[in-house]
Formats: structure tokens, sequence, C-alpha cells
């Protein structure tokens, strides 16, 4: 199944989001800052378009978000995985690994 | 459930809205004290950090948007995935189907009944304003009965809660002149009849003040299913003159063809008028010995004076009459009835018990398609183990 290269960048974004928040809660400006610099600056979040994806995974009951005050005392909303949210990193997970070596295979084969 | 995080999404607007904002704000600061901190100039610092977030708005309007799409996409894929499995049993679903058609036809077509008999509009002006008056005696068993010309004449001028008040009497007729004789059900009808209801004629001048001129008050209004009928719907004939049981009447009017008068109460012949003849009191019904209970008595109510009001002062005025014409009006008193519930009175209960019953037969119907759609999942489950 081809899928629309919107939607194919989408699914990545909540991968990667879900992963960061499994390691706690964090706000909108960490995540892009947290997937920044694990990627080592390879993966660059187009922030503005990171809210309306937060937004829709909080619609979804994956994330679950809150006001909270910030490291240099900001009130910033924090988002938090839920046990849905844990469940679907599974998926995605499982889904990105599937895509990879299907990739791979396809490469592979010259 | 999600649709419902986005329904209340959709619901509390302004608040997300300000919170969303200072979201974005929060973002943009951050990354502005970030820039500061390494080294950028303040404006340099917040000039980047805009820069690299985009069209703030574009976002703010993507956000927004995610609640729509969101849902239209699950409304979509729900109503998708219900027309797959409906197909998939034809049998089933034509059953469920027919089912609720049945509950839902069933109300419908009761709920149109009662709107055109218990909601419809009369063919009156105001008719909220109208009632109807009767007399009525403890030791007689009907609430509505017919009214003596001398009690309408003293209620007419005692009263201040009417601003008009009529009377109709019903009886039948010979029609002869321009046809074969024909018996016609006519309703002798005060001059202020039309007036008071709010209604003109559709062709002719109507009755006027000087129909009440004895010599002048033999003129009569058409029915408009008379008219069509016996006088080919012909506008010649205003002017012209019938013979009512022998008599010469001029007709100076056709009644719009949604009029209709009928009140069952205190009707001598039971059907619906073809004609209304205008009729003039001759001395001897202001007699309080001479005549008796025979007339039916429509008001129309002052603006502003209530039905409860009216009846409290026709209660008065019937007492007083009791006093002055204690053989007469002994134990006679007035019942005031509003002109709405003396058309559906009766058919009200029966009605509402109707309703009350396609009410029921509609859980029923849901109740059915509810175990239908119960037995389906058992048996499914039972199969696929």
């Amino acid at each position: 199944m081809f899928k629309p290269k919107n939607d194919l960048l989408q699914g990545t974004l909540a991968l990667l989001v879900l992963k960061t928040l499994a390691r706690g809660p964090l706000h909108g400006y960490g995540i892009t800052i947290h997937i920044q610099m694990v990627s080592k600056d390879i993966l660059r979040v187009e922030e503005g378009s990171l809210y309306p994806a937060l937004h829709r995974m909080e619609q979804d009951g994956w994330v679950s978000a809150e006001w909270g005050i910030s490291e240099n005392h900001r009130r910033a909303r924090y988002y938090r995985l839920t046990a849905k949210g844990r469940k679907q990193l599974g998926e995605e997970e499982k889904n990105w690994e599937r895509l990879t070596q299907g990739v791979a295979h396809v490469l592979q084969f010259a | 459930m999600s649709w419902i995080a986005r329904l209340r999404g959709m619901l509390r607007r302004e608040r997300l809205d300000h919170d969303l904002d200072e979201e974005l704000r929060s973002h943009l600061e951050m990354r502005a004290a970030d820039n500061l901190a390494a080294g950028m100039s303040p404006e340099e610092a917040r000039y980047e950090a805009q820069k690299r977030f985009g069209n703030t708005t574009l976002h703010k309007e993507d956000t927004r948007a995610v609640d729509i799409l969101g849902w239209l996409d699950e409304c979509s894929r729900d109503f998708r995935h219900a027309l797959r499995m409906l197909q998939r049993s034809p049998g089933f679903t034509a059953v469920a189907v027919l089912t609720l058609a049945l509950g839902i036809g069933a109300n419908t077509a009761i709920f149109s009944v009662i709107n055109s008999v218990l909601l419809h509009p009369l063919p009156y002006h105001d008719p909220d304003n109208l009632v109807m008056v009767w007399e009525n005696n403890s030791q007689h068993p009907s609430p509505h009965n017919t009214v003596s010309p001398p009690n309408f004449l003293d209620w007419q001028s005692r009263n201040t809660v009417f601003s008009s008040m009529a009377f109709i009497f019903d009886g039948r007729d010979n029609l002869t002149g321009n046809g074969d004789p024909q018996e016609v059900v006519v309703q002798a009808v005060s001059i202020n009849f039309f007036s008071l209801l709010g209604v003109d004629p559709l062709i002719g001048p109507g009755f006027t003040p000087e129909n009440g001129q004895p010599g002048h008050a033999n003129v009569v209004i058409l029915s408009y299913g008379l008219w069509k009928e016996r006088f080919a719907g012909d506008p010649a004939i205003v002017g012209k003159s019938i013979l009512l049981n022998g008599r010469p009447q001029t007709v100076v009017g056709v009644a719009p063809q949604n009029f209709q008068w009928f009140i069952k109460d205190g009707s001598l012949t039971g059907a619906k008028p073809q004609m209304w003849s205008s009729f003039v009191f001759p001395q001897s019904f202001h007699d309080h010995k001479q005549i008796g209970r025979f007339m039916t008595v429509v008001a129309r109510l002052h603006p502003g004076a209530r039905h409860s009001q009216a009846q409290i002062q026709m209660n008065a005025i019937a007492s007083r009459l009791e006093q002055e014409y204690p053989d007469f009006d002994g134990h006679w008193g007035v019942n005031v009835v509003p002109l709405r519930q003396q058309i559906s009175g009766d058919l009200r209960p029966a009605l509402l018990v109707l309703f009350g019953a396609v009410a029921f037969v509609l859980l029923i119907a849901c109740a059915n398609v509810s175990s239908l759609l119960l037995a389906r999942a058992a048996g499914e489950s039972r199969a696929s183990c």
C-alpha cells in the first residue's frame, strides 16, 4: 500500500514524539530539543507542525497534557505518555521495523 | 472515546484558543532564551526563534483543524465499516431496517395527525384570544349548554372583558332558485360574526353594519364549497338573490376556501355549514321569559385580558342575572372555554394516548433491533470459537 508522503512523515513524527515521551513528561519545546540532540541534529522537527500532531495525539488518548512550570520558571504545557500511548508506541516501533526491513530488502536486491 | 474529546474541544473553543496561544508563545520564548544564552542579541534571538517556528497563525489553525478533521475521519471510517457489516448480512439488515421503519413511520404518522389537529393554525385572526361562552347548569349534565338570547344581550352589555361577542345557531333550510331545490345547512349568525373572527370574504362586501337594521337583514354569505358546487364558482353571484325557505336573500359574499366554523356542541344539525345568514334579534328575544336556550356564542377577549379573568367576570355577571331573573336564570352559570380547547378537546386525550402508544411501539422496535444485534454478536462469537 502506497501511503502519501505527508502520512509517512506524520507517522514518523508520532513515533519520535511517543518515544521521546517514554522517558518522562516534556513540553513541546523540550520534545524538539530532545529529538534534535539525540538524532545528532539529523532530525529537526518542523516546530510549528509539532503542535497539531501533539493535539491529535491528545485527542486520540495517546498522551495527556497539563500545565506546569518549566526549568526557568515559565508556564509550559507538559505532555505525558498514557498507557494507550505506550501500547501505540509498541505498535509504531514494530511497524517501523517492518518498513525499514522492507526497504532494506528492496535496496539489497540489486 | 476520542470523539468525545473532539466534541469537548470544539465546544470549549475560547479557552482552548487561549491555552494554545500561551503554549506556542512559551515555546517561542524558550527558544529565544536559549538563543540569548547562546550569545545572540535579543532581537536576533527572537527573530531566529520565530523564523524557525514558522507561521504561528497557520500552525494555530492547523491545530484547531485537527478536531474537525479527526472527527470527520473517524465518522467516515465508522460509517464505511458499518455499511460493510450491513452488506454482509442482508437478511438481518432487512429485518432491522423494516422494524425501525415501522416504528418511525407510525410515530411520524401519528405526529402528523396531532400536528394538524391539535397544533394547526385556525383560520381566524388571533385565534388564541377567541373563546366560546356557554351557559351551564349544575343540574344539567352538559358543561357546554346553549345560550338564550336575552342572556346573550345582558352579557354583551355588562361585560368589560370581551371586545366583541357573536352568536351562531344552525338549521337546515331549503335552497331554491338557480337550480334544483337543495337542502343546505345554514348558520344564522350575528352581523359581527365574520369581523369578530377577523375573516374577510373571498369576494363581495360581506356583512356590513347596515345589515343589522331590520329590513336590510336578508343577506347571506356562501361557503366556498357551495359556491363552487351550486353556483359554479361564478363571481357574478354576489349581489344576486337566492330563495331560502321561499324567502329571498341577497348574496353578499363568499367565504375563503379555508374558512370553516363547526362546533359540535350546540349544533342542531351536527353538520358543517354551507351558508351563513345574518340574523337580527326580533324584539321578543329581549324578554327573559319568552325565549329558550339555543344559541352558541363566540367572543374575542380584549388584548391583554386572559381567559381566567373572563371566567371570573362572567361568573359575577351570571350570579347577578340569577338574582334578577330567578325563574329563568336560577342555578345557571357561565362557562368560558378557549376556542382551541373547544375544538380539539374531545380528540386531545385520544390523540395523546395514541401518541403514547406509538412511542412505545418505537421503543419496542428499538428493543427488537437491539436484541437482534445481541443475538447476532453472540452467534458470531460462538462460531469463531
